[in-house]
């Protein structure tokens, strides 16, 4: 059965792109066959983080108006044969996508896929309601910041109301929180939320707490998905992100300040 | 609003009030007037509450059908509550009563909404009557009765109850933490965190003989 899981948070620029990369990414080097659908019209994110921008002919929104097929707009990873990329719309509006159009090309992807991750966009607008519409889970990004949190929970609000399922009187959507960009030494001193904060405000199960790093500037700099950076501390959290959605228990890792070995204090930065 | 048909307080009134408005269909009240002969209850006096934007013309057109039902159910229609609009003593040999004090403060409320979910920002419950929620609410979500409000869980968010006027209205929380309060349109906003010997605590928000909103921990 095919999974469609949204990647959502109300509030933007909180890492919602970023993951949605890294997920499909995760779950496809695993042996899922999966896509992932740029919700984002009009600004095309996706495609420049799965570094496959040049290859764009067709996109979501001429597939949603019957102007391309999905062969011919799906893009295949130029890493993972699993992996599959819908990209977004730079030259349209918000307005070109609609509820039906949508929902055929979803039960399409549906009959040869085990996932499609939806890349929603911020706000909560149609863009971002015809991302989560659909869903069977969804991961809701947050950052350890207070405005982030009260988006998210807002996006909570509307899943568990106004989603097919949720109208459908089905199962409820499950919904995971990811924290991410967090900084363990600014919540140690009190400048951003501690994780324990944010699960009490929200209450949802914790899906993971993704490192603030500079190597995810640097991943969407080369087209690189975080989750492919190697070694990095931004990686390893992602790894263990697909790690427990596939139903294993992980510790978390990277949510304390890490202890400076004394040549770094004495000499600073890098040693 | 009133075009719902309300119960009074039989132990304090002995008698059921059915309200009328526009909307009201005449087989509502059919069907609710055979509810009470169906629970044992006609004996209790039948006191008709009509809508102010009737006038004396149509409240008498209407009684002429309600007198044919009355019958055919076999209740007693016993009077009118007096409106803004009814100025004689009688209409169509029915009498006219001040009833006015008494609906205002001891009015049962018809029904109460119970939510299990989780109320979330931005979202916003609203019931003519109580609203009980077994879950937490969040900051920015709002709660509005004309009744009581109890949330059973941890209460953020802007809790307004008795939003219709009704100052003995109150609010109950297992565990408050609210940014706004109101009751009876007296408000209280939270700026600041609340004192230690409430902020998490069960408490009662009432508003005392002077109008003035208090907290108290149970
Ligand atoms: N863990 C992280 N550490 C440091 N920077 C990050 C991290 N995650 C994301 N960022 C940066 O934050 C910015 C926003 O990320 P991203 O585009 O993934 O957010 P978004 O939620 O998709 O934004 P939008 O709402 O605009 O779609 C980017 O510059 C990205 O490099
Ligand atoms: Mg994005």
């Amino acid at each position: 059965m095919v999974k469609i899981v949204v990647v959502t948070s109300g509030k933007g620029g909180v890492g919602k792109t970023t993951t949605s990369a890294s997920f499909a990414t995760g779950l496809a080097l695993r042996g899922h066959k999966t896509v992932v659908i740029d919700f984002d019209i009009g600004l095309r994110n996706l495609d420049l983080i799965m570094g496959c921008e040049r290859r764009v002919v067709y996109d979501f929104v001429n597939v949603v108006q019957g102007d391309a097929t999905l062969h011919q707009a799906l893009i295949k990873d130029k890493n993972c044969d699993n992996l599959f990329i819908l990209a977004a719309s730079q030259t349209k509006d918000k307005d070109a996508l609609n509820e039906e159009g949508v929902e055929k090309v979803i039960q399409e992807l549906s009959k040869d896929f085990d996932y499609i991750v939806c890349d929603s966009p911020a706000g909560i607008e149609r863009g971002a309601f015809l991302a989560l519409y659909f869903a069977d889970e969804a991961i809701v990004v947050t950052n350890p910041e207070v405005s982030s949190v009260r988006d998210s929970d807002r996006i909570l609000g509307i899943l568990s109301s106004k989603s097919k399922r949720a109208l459908e009187g089905k199962d409820k959507i499950k919904a995971h929180l990811l924290i991410t960009r967090y900084n363990p030494g600014r919540v140690e001193s009190g400048e951003m939320l501690s994780i324990q904060d944010i699960e009490d405000i929200l209450r949802i199960p914790l899906i993971g707490v993704i490192p603030e790093s500079t190597d995810v500037l640097q991943a969407s700099n080369t087209g690189t998905p975080a989750i492919s950076l190697n070694g990095t501390s931004v990686s390893d959290a992602y790894q263990d992100v697909i790690s427990r959605f596939l139903g294993e228990d992980k510790p978390l890792r990277f949510t304390n300040v890490e202890k400076k070995s004394l040549l770094k204090r004495i000499f600073g930065g890098r040693v | 609003m009133l075009s719902s048909v309300v119960k009074f307080n039989k132990a304090v009134f002995e008698y059921y009030v059915i309200h009328i408005g526009s909307k009201t269909k005449l087989e509502q009240i059919q069907n609710k007037l055979i509810g009470f002969k169906k629970l044992g209850q006609d004996n209790y006096p039948i006191v008709l509450n009509f809508d102010p934007d009737f006038d004396i013309e149509s409240i008498k057109n209407l009684l002429t059908s309600l007198k044919e039902i009355a019958t055919k159910v076999n209740v007693i229609l016993h009077s009118i509550a007096r409106n803004d609009n009814i100025s004689t003593q009688e209409i169509s040999g029915i009498n006219v009563v001040d009833y006015a004090n008494a609906i205002k403060s001891k009015h049962v409320y018809d029904k109460s909404l119970i939510f299990d979910e989780p109320v979330r920002s931005g979202i916003r419950l609203d019931n003519d009557g109580d609203i009980i929620i077994n879950n937490f609410v969040s900051d920015n979500a709002e709660i509005v009765a004309s009744g009581n409000i109890h949330v059973y869980g941890e209460a953020r968010g802007r809790l307004i109850a008795g939003s219709t006027g009704d100052k003995n209205a109150r609010i109950f929380v297992t565990k408050f933490n609210a940014e706004l309060l109101a009751i009876g349109g007296i408000y209280k906003t939270m700026d600041k965190k609340p004192p230690e010997t409430i902020l998490g605590k069960p408490v009662m928000v009432f508003l005392d003989e002077k109008d003035r909103l208090n907290i108290l921990p149970l």
